[in-house]
C-alpha cells in the first residue's frame, strides 16, 4: 500500500480526471506557490519504488523525449520551467491514465498518449499534472489529513475524497485539489494556444463511473459550463505528436 | 533436442507451442530467405524467484490490484557468435499481482531486428507464470548464410494491459 512506505501522508493524484472539477471558468491561477524543499527527497523514494515496480520506456526513446519536452514547455508557459527538474515518464501500460507524485516527477501511461486523439488532449493530460505539482499537492508541510490550506481552497467545499489502488499505490483524488489543478491546466492550455475544448472532448470519451477517472455525468456537465463558452482555438498537432502516436501504434 | 526449422513454408514465423515450465525442444520454422531458417532448438522455463524474493530484491510491494510486468534482464550468450553457431538467450522478468492471484497469463515474444526493422518474428508463446521472479531459455541456432553484423533480438512480455520490452544485442562474425 502506498502509505505503508512513507511516514508522511502522501498523494498520488491522477490525472485523466480533469474532469472533476467544479471551477468557475473566470478563475484561473497565475501564481503558485514554490516548491517546498523537502518534496523532492520524499518524491525521489517515490520515484524509485515506481521504477522498480513498473515497466517504463527509456527516457531516452522518442516517445519519453518528447513528453518530456513538452512538459517541460507547458511548465515554462506559467515560468515555472525551472521551479522543479521536471522529470515525465512514460509507463507501458495500455490503459489510459497519468499521474504525479510530487517534485516534478509525472507519469502518463502509452495507453493516455494512444487516448488523446489530438496534441491539445495530450496537452490536457500533462498540463493537468502539472498543475498538481505547482499547486504544491504533495507538500506535506501545507497539508495537513489530506486538506490544503491554499487561500484559494478555502472557499471550496469541504474536499471529498476518493481512494482508489492502482498497482501496489493508494491514489487520493481530493475534489479540491482536482478542481485547483484544473484551472491551473486550462490557463496553461490558454496560454500555449491549445485548445481549451480539449479536456471536454477527454472527459466526454472516458468511460462514466471508471475505476481511476471518476467521471459522471454531472462533473461532465461542470466542465461543459465552464469551458463550453471559451472561444475556440484552432490547433493543428505537431508532427511529433504525430510520429508518437503512429510509433506507438505500430508497436 | 530439438527441432530444426521446416522449410519453404509461407509467412516463417516460428512460433513456440509449449506452454509447460520444462525445458522442452521446440521450433517451427519457414521462410525462403537465409534468415528464416533462424530455428529455436529448445526452450526451457522456469520461476525463479518467489514473490517474496521478488519484492526484496527489487523493493516493491504486493499491489492492491492490477498485474504487471517487468523484465529484469534480457541477454543473448555468447553475444558474439559466428554463423552456424548456437545462442542461448536468457530473459528474466517478475510478475506482480494482488494478493491471492495464483498465476497470470504471460505472453512472451521474441523479434530478430536490425538496425530498427524488424527482420523475423522468433517466437511468441503464452504461458501460466506464478507471481514473482520468471526465467526463460531460448536456444537458437543461427543460420550458416546470416549475413554478419550487429542484431538485436527484441523480447516482450505481456500481461492484460501492461507490458515491458528489452532488448539483447548479438553480433554474428562472419
Amino acid at each position: 500500500m502506498f502509505f505503508r512506505l512513507f511516514t508522511l501522508k502522501r498523494h498520488v493524484v491522477f490525472l485523466l480526471v480533469p474532469f472533476l472539477l467544479l471551477f468557475k471558468p473566470d478563475v484561473v491561477a497565475d501564481s503558485y506557490p514554490l516548491p517546498c524543499a523537502d518534496d523532492r527527497q520524499v518524491a525521489n523514494k517515490v520515484f524509485q519504488r515506481i521504477e522498480n515496480e513498473w515497466p517504463l520506456r527509456n527516457n531516452r526513446d522518442e516517445v519519453t523525449q518528447y513528453i518530456q519536452n513538452l512538459g517541460v514547455h507547458l511548465a515554462q508557459l506559467k515560468g515555472y520551467g525551472d521551479a522543479f527538474s521536471w522529470h515525465f515518464s512514460v509507463v507501458r501500460n495500455l490503459a489510459p491514465n497519468a499521474f504525479s507524485i510530487g517534485g516534478g516527477y509525472v507519469f502518463v501511461t502509452e495507453g493516455a498518449i494512444s487516448f488523446a486523439e489530438t496534441e491539445s488532449e495530450l496537452v490536457a493530460i500533462l498540463a493537468h499534472e502539472i498543475g498538481h505539482e505547482l499547486a504544491g499537492h504533495f507538500c506535506t508541510s501545507q497539508t495537513s489529513d489530506g486538506f490544503t490550506m491554499f487561500l484559494d481552497d478555502l472557499f471550496l467545499p469541504k474536499p471529498e475524497q476518493y481512494r482508489v489502488g492502482v498497482g501496489s499505490l493508494t491514489q487520493v483524488i481530493d475534489v479540491g485539489k482536482e478542481q485547483q489543478a484544473d484551472r491551473i491546466a486550462l490557463s496553461i492550455i490558454k496560454t500555449g494556444g491549445y485548445d481549451p475544448i480539449a479536456m471536454l472532448n477527454l472527459a466526454r470519451r472516458l468511460p462514466l463511473n471508471g475505476t481511476t477517472h471518476l467521471i459522471d455525468a454531472s462533473r461532465i456537465k461542470v466542465l461543459e459550463k465552464a469551458i463550453i463558452n471559451l472561444p475556440v482555438q484552432a490547433t493543428q498537432s505537431s508532427n511529433e505528436f504525430l510520429i508518437i502516436k503512429r510509433a506507438l501504434a505500430s508497436q | 533436442m530439438g527441432l530444426g526449422a521446416l522449410g519453404c513454408a509461407g509467412v516463417g514465423v516460428l512460433t513456440g507451442v509449449l506452454t509447460g515450465s520444462s525445458g522442452i525442444g521446440a521450433g517451427a520454422g519457414a521462410g525462403c530467405m537465409a534468415l528464416a531458417t533462424v530455428a529455436i532448438l529448445s526452450y526451457h522455463s522456469s520461476q525463479t524467484r518467489t514473490a517474496s524474493q521478488d519484492q526484496q530484491l527489487y523493493g516493491y510491494t504486493t499491489p492492491v490490484n492490477g498485474t504487471e510486468v517487468k523484465i529484469r534482464d534480457a541477454i543473448a550468450s555468447p553475444k558474439t557468435v559466428k554463423a552456424g553457431d548456437t545462442v542461448k538467450l536468457g530473459l528474466d522478468y517478475s510478475v506482480i499481482a494482488a494478493n491471492g492471484t495464483q498465476d497470470v497469463n504471460v505472453e512472451e515474444i521474441m523479434v530478430l531486428k536490425k538496425d530498427g526493422k524488424e527482420l523475423k518474428p522468433l517466437s511468441a508463446r503464452t504461458i501460466k507464470r506464478p507471481l514473482g521472479g520468471s526465467g526463460s531459455e531460448v536456444d537458437f541456432a543461427v543460420p550458416s548464410k546470416m549475413p554478419p553484423g550487429t542484431y538485436v533480438i527484441e523480447n516482450k512480455v505481456k500481461t492484460g494491459t501492461s507490458y515491458d520490452v528489452r532488448d539483447a544485442v548479438l553480433i554474428i562474425t562472419g
